[in-house]
């Protein structure tokens, strides 16, 4: 443009058009925005998460071994070409009680070079007493730094197994790259969600092997996660560990496990035999100890017999001897009253004595004074002559003296008396004094027989006292004896099962070490961390929406230029004739469109591509840092290709559009020019032919219809503007309802069970029956059923995925747990013994339908081909359902059940806590899980999608604006003489509007019909493209969302309606009357 | 008594910035019922204007303009619109016909919004069109048009006919053919019509000619004896 006059003409005609060239330039930034916002967000998305890698140098590859890696590991990785950096660290799950909350927690191993934490607060552990915790631990628990917290194992094994002690203090908190996302897996041990990680230093663990290695490779390119590059480069370096060092590695280990387990058999089995000989002899001491109570017992018994045998002839001897004493008493009181008769004898005795010794004595008197009288008589005899008288005195005399003689032989003979009487006095004294005494003796002897005879009854008794204790001894010796058997036996039975166990145990051991297979290795990449995998295929996801939605803004910008170009071009027909007449040329002419056009493609292309990689990527990925919580850098570089692209692809559309319109124009004669254009020539419509509909209608509805078809571009232009506006709408809603459907439809309505359970398949089968029980008598828990589920493979030509094997008792009323059902015709499906049902992604996937062949591959058993009796309706994770009938059939054996479903539906959320707490006690049980938690997962995500929602319905109101506008505006400068002249016949302002908007709403309404098409079609492509392998989303959107899209389409509508109902009453009537430009 | 059609003084400007344009500056006269009425006078002159003003499509500064025993001067915009509907025809210099509707439709498009219209096929009778009825406007000539747009004007049955430059984009015979069925329909029906024109040649055919020069009326003379258009040449 080198002429002025052009260039002010150009200049001017921005200004003046301004409406139209902000029209284009905003449609234009639109679309630009978009595809460079979307296309942008998958590498920005990257980028960002390489970034966060990048600063804690995640590892790149991770190798972990079944039986725990070694120092020799390490050093054996290291030495592999391209690994930069290797470590070994501990991990491990456990648990942190808090007064009646519990948190499962993952313990790792701090690691200075290889996975650094993000410190948000504090600091690392320096020695084995301190702890770094999740940020999230933090807000959960409500512990601050400085707090200490207590670490359980959560299984029967101690956790100072693992660990130096149960109690750490927290010195810091923050975040791992290991987990981008708050989700951090499962765990067999306590609610079984990974609430967070605690962060120890390496002095905390006691292992004897490291968990697993991570290392570090040579990044020489500086490729960035997730790219080709960086995965062919870390593939090299996995490639090169399983083929240099893995084998030998695992020959290695299993060298030393196989030798430390057998050595350790070794010592098992000695310390068995000691255990056995010393448990042996403890018994039979034991027992020993046991025998002699008995005897003792025994003994005492006999004893207690014998001294009551005693007691008792004690009692009948103190009955004898009081019998005796009472005899001696008497005998005594005889002999005292005997003595006292002696005594009152002798004492007579006495009396006698003296009397006759008084007798006596004057009998001696008598008897000396007859003596003496003789004398005397004899002397006077002498004297005496008389012989006569002297004989007759002697003869008297003789007489006398024979009396006296007699006399004194009396005398003598009472003298000899008299002394006898003496003598037997005094010995009758004599023995009465004896016999007092012994009397006194006696006495003495009774009375002390009779203190002996109380003292033997008090004796008796406090024996008899001592009797009944020692029976109550006794008896209790018995009682405790028979405890001590029982006890004994216990015990007995006890020791021997365990020693039987313990037998078996090392029989076991040592078969198992026949057994131990060698180890098995996973060098994995970072794909192997779940929020790693995740968060690439999100990116990805949005990539490949990436390829579908900017399509659109482009076609409708391209017809958004078309048809205001067109417009513009034939406003300016006279001009253009002027300056064609002037001599002009061609181009001259034509580049001041053609440079209009680009100016405004150019402007809106560099506005909509830094707006779009700026703002969009920004708005997307803090959407997915709701997930990915621990995303700490988001990067938006602008991304100078995807700009120019978008900007190349605008400028072309545009470009070529305004070419077009000039085209045609610029071919026919000034002359031509010159002359007003010959008005398009009204057409009969179809609708016309139907003289029954078309009669019905009145003329503005008429004229609309005939405008309608008469100028195609505009028509599919707003069409497909209002239509792209709907379909946006309408996949923005249907993304949220079919992820609902997944949640709603998956737990509600085809896993109608409640919750499952695992269970140790490992745990005897005691345990087992006891947690079967448990359930089948927990209150809450309606109903129950076993079933078998494992992972296997299901293959069908070269295809091949995971899946679950479900295996269902026939004994259990399937259809309390799962419904089967076809997705669209919902006819229902039941199981039987003919063949499986397999999930509708799963046959999608395998391309397999009724009645096809599909082939299972077990673990160890040989694949088996099932037929396929029913596809049924499924969103998340493919599964297989077979009778256990099927399963014996095919495998020869019956299934191992190893989960049990149940439905509890009294169970609030806020009980599942305890519910699962309670449950977990059961030693067979490893984890409960509730449906309605897995749906909450997918519930969240949900609340993401409403960030892209917002965008999606501000994008659509864009486009509805831009297309509405720019219609409304070229309707009302097309017509502005038609509008004039229907004001001059004085149509009302409104009624006017009418002629106008009756187009703009028969628009909207085709528009919104091609949207609902054109949203179904897009929705179905987003939901493919989103759609991972393992789920299938909803494929319908509901009723509610063609609502919303299609009122807020409306309303959209009705406000670039109402906002040119101004401009229509601004329409000057005057025009009319002017001549045709 | 008062005439059919009084303007009394009217007086329009227009601001042009800091300028005041006086567009018509104090327009007086009348016409009565059934006048073939020639309003002439040179370009820029503010035939238009008054027009406009006539029509109820504009509004005036100062004056009053009353028609048939009513002031429209004091009429908001729905009023004037209202008295557009009802008792205007209106015919344009550029015929102004929907191009997607029919001859008939585009009679048809008037009548459907007034009181008591005439029967749209009857009046394109009238007006010479019967077999073109339902051609577009893009398929008639020019002529053909303008018959159109009369016929749309008479078919409201209004009480004025007001017609702006009506011959101006037509040929010298299709030019006087239209004038001639504006005459007939003046004469026949008794319509009040007033012709705007800067062809001062035709006015031998009025009732009544209104000269306007320089926004003001410069003589308007009554014509006893108006002509047939046949007989006149320019």
């Amino acid at each position: 443009m080198k002429k002025k006059a052009l260039r002010k003409d150009f200049y001017i005609e921005i200004v003046k058009t301004r409406g139209r060239f902000i029209s284009i330039f905003f449609i234009v930034a639109l679309g630009v925005a978009f595809f460079t916002g979307i296309r942008s967000t998958q590498p920005d998305m990257k980028l960002s998460a390489d970034q966060t890698y990048n600063k804690s140098n995640l590892m790149d590859i991770q190798i972990i071994s079944t039986l725990g890696l070694t120092a020799d590991d390490i050093e054996a990785i290291s030495r592999v070409t391209g690994v930069k950096e290797c470590v070994g660290t501990y991990s491990k799950d456990a648990l942190v009680t808090e007064d009646d909350e519990q948190y499962v927690v993952k313990l790792l191993s701090y690691e200075s070079s290889i996975n650094q934490p993000v410190i948000k607060e504090g600091r690392i552990p320096e020695n084995d007493k301190e702890c770094f915790v999740d940020t999230h631990f933090l807000t959960s628990s409500g512990h601050k730094i400085g707090d200490k917290i207590y670490i359980e194992s959560g299984t029967n094994d101690d956790i100072l197994e693992t660990l130096k002690y149960k109690e750490y203090t927290i010195v810091g908190s923050g975040s791992s790259p290991y987990y981008l996302s708050r989700d951090k897996g499962t765990s067999s041990i306590g609610n079984g969600n990974i609430n967070s990680f605690i962060i120890l230093s390496k002095d905390a663990f006691e292992s004897e092997a490291y968990t697993e290695i991570y290392a570090t490779i040579n990044n020489e390119k500086e490729s960035i996660a997730f790219s080709d590059s960086y995965d062919d480069t870390v593939d090299q370096v996995i490639d090169r560990i399983e083929k240099e060092i893995k084998a030998e590695r695992i020959e290695a280990r299993y060298l030393e496990i196989t030798a430390e387990a057998k050595e350790e058999l070794k010592d098992a089995k000695a310390e068995f035999q000691d255990e056995k000989g010393n448990a042996e002899r403890e018994l039979l001491k034991a027992k020993k100890k046991l025998d002699d109570a008995k005897i003792d017992i025994e003994n005492g018994k006999s004893e207690i017999k014998k001294q009551e045998k005693e007691i008792a002839k004690g009692w009948q001897d103190i009955e004898a001897s009081s019998v005796k004493l009472e005899d001696g008493k008497k005998q005594l009181s005889d002999g005292k009253k005997k003595l006292d008769a002696s005594k009152k004898e002798l004492e007579k005795g006495k009396i006698a004595y003296n009397q006759g010794l008084k007798e006596y004595n004057a009998a001696i008197l008598d008897l000396n004074q007859g003596k003496a009288q003789v004398k005397q008589i004899e002397e006077q005899l002498a004297y005496m002559e008389n012989p006569e008288e002297k004989a007759m005195i002697e003869t008297a005399l003789e007489t006398q003296k024979q009396e006296i003689a007699k006399a004194e032989l009396i005398l003598e003979k009472t003298k000899v008396q008299l002394d006898k009487s003496k003598l037997d006095l005094s010995n009758g004294e004599k023995e009465l004094n004896r016999a007092t005494l012994e009397y006194n003796k006696s006495n003495l002897e009774l009375s002390n027989n009779e203190r002996k005879l109380h003292d033997g009854k008090k004796k008796l008794e406090s024996g008899e006292k001592e009797i009944l204790k020692a029976k109550q001894d006794l008896a209790k010796g018995e009682k405790d004896y028979k405890s001590g058997l029982d006890e004994y036996n216990q015990k007995k039975e006890k020791a021997d099962k365990e020693l039987g166990d313990a037998e078996k145990d090392l029989s076991d051991a040592e078969s198992d070490i026949v057994k131990i297979k060698k180890p098995k290795w996973y060098v994995l990449d970072r794909n192997s961390i779940p929020s790693y995998a995740s968060y690439g295929q999100d990116a990805d996801r949005i990539g490949a929406i990436g390829e579908v939605f900017p399509a659109i803004f482009f076609l409708v910008a391209a017809l958004v230029s078309l048809t205001t170009m067109t417009r513009m071009v034939e406003e300016q027909r006279t001009q253009i004739g002027t300056l064609k007449a002037l001599g002009y040329s061609k181009f001259s002419i034509a580049s001041k469109y053609i440079m209009y056009a680009l100016l405004a493609t150019l402007g809106g292309s560099i506005l909509g591509g830094i707006a779009g990689s700026l703002i969009l990527p920004y708005v997307i990925i803090s959407a997915y840092q709701i997930m990915y919580e621990n995303l700490s850098t988001i990067t938006t570089p602008l991304n100078m290709e995807i700009m120019i692209w978008a900007t190349l692809i605008a400028v072309v559309c545009v470009v070529m559009a305004t070419f077009l319109a000039c085209f045609k124009e610029l071919a026919a004669t000034p002359a031509n020019l010159m002359r007003p254009s010959a008005p398009k020539l009204g057409k009969r419509v179809f609708l016309e032919r139907i003289p029954f509909l078309w009669k019905r209608l009145n003329f503005t509805e008429k004229s609309t219809i005939r405008n309608l078809i008469r100028y195609k571009k505009r028509f599919f232009m707003t069409i497909l503007g209002i239509g792209a506006c709907m379909a946006l709408l309408l996949v923005g809603y249907g993304i949220k309802d079919s992820i609902f459907s997944i949640t709603n439809i998956q737990y509600n309505e085809i896993h109608v069970y409640d919750g499952i359970i695992t269970l140790d398949t490992a745990a005897k089968n005691k345990e087992l029956e006891e947690a079967k029980n448990y359930i089948e008598h927990n209150d809450y828990i309606q109903s129950s059923a076993m079933i078998h589920e494992s992972i296997i493979e299901a293959e069908s030509g070269s295809e091949s995925k995971d899946v679950y094997l479900t295996v269902l008792e026939n004994t259990v009323p399937v259809d309390d747990f799962y419904h089967f059902r076809n997705r669209v015709t919902k006819e229902v499906y039941s199981l039987n013994d003919d063949g499986v049902i397999i999930t509708e992604k799963l046959s999608k996937l395998l391309k397999l339908d009724v009645g096809d062949t599909l082939i299972l591959k077990n673990g160890d058993f040989d694949p088996v081909e099932v037929t396929i009796g029913a596809v049924s309706e499924n969103y998340v994770m493919h599964y297989i359902f077979m009778t256990n009938n099927l399963y014996e059939e095919l495998y020869n054996e019956s299934p191992e059940y190893n989960e049990i479903l149940y439905i509890a539906p009294d169970i609030e959320p806020d009980m599942e806590e305890d519910f699962t707490e309670d449950i977990l006690t059961n030693e067979a049980i490893v984890s409960n899980i509730f449906a309605r938690n897995i749906s909450t997962d997918f519930e969240d995500t949900l609340d993401n999608l409403d960030v892209v929602i917002l965008v999606l319905i501000f994008a659509a109101g864009g486009l509805a604006f831009v297309v509405l506008y720019n219609l409304n505006n070229i309707n009302i400068s097309e017509r502005k003489r038609e509008l004039a002249t229907l004001k001059v016949l004085g149509f009302y302002d409104i009624e006017v509007s009418e002629y106008v908007f009756r187009e703009n709403v028969l628009l909207t309404i085709i528009g919104t019909l091609t949207g609902i098409l054109l949203g179904i079609l897009l929705h179905q492509y987003v939901i493919k493209t989103v759609e991972i392998d393992m789920i299938m989303f909803g494929r319908n959107i509901l009723l509610f969302s063609y609502i919303k899209s299609i009122l807020l389409t409306f309303l959209f509508s009705i406000i670039i309606n109402f906002s040119m109902h101004f401009k229509l009453k601004k329409v000057d009537m005057a025009t009319s009357l002017k001549s045709v430009e | 008594m008062s005439s059919y059609v009084e303007l009394k003084n009217v007086v329009k400007e227009y601001k042009m910035g800091e300028v005041i344009i006086k567009a018509t500056d104090g327009v007086t006269f009348q016409i009565e019922k059934g006048e073939f009425v020639v309003i002439v006078g040179p370009s820029g002159a503010g035939k238009t204007t008054v027009l406009n003003i006539l029509g109820g499509m504009d509004i005036l500064t100062s004056g009053e303009v009353i028609v048939d025993g009513i002031d429209i001067s004091k009429y908001n915009s729905r009023q004037l619109t209202t008295y557009r509907r009802h008792d205007i025809g209106f015919v344009f210099q550029f015929y102004n016909l929907v191009q997607n509707l029919t001859a008939l439709e585009n009679v048809e498009l008037s009548i459907q919004i007034c009181k008591d219209p005439l029967d749209p096929s009857t009046v394109l009778n009238e007006v010479g069109l019967k077999d073109r009825q339902n051609n577009f406007p893009a398929g008639l000539s020019g002529g053909e048009q303008q018959r159109v747009a009369i016929a749309r004007a008479l078919a409201k049955n209004p009480k004025l006919l007001l017609c702006d430059e009506p011959t101006g984009a037509l040929d010298y015979n299709t030019g006087k053919s239209i004038l001639k069925l504006l005459q007939d329909t003046c004469r026949e029906k008794g319509m009040t019509v007033v012709v705007i024109t800067h062809n001062s040649a035709i006015a031998p055919m009025a009732d009544r000619v209104i000269s306007i020069k320089n926004g003001k009326v410069s003589k308007m003379t009554q014509n006893d004896n108006p002509v047939s258009v046949e007989t006149i040449e320019w």
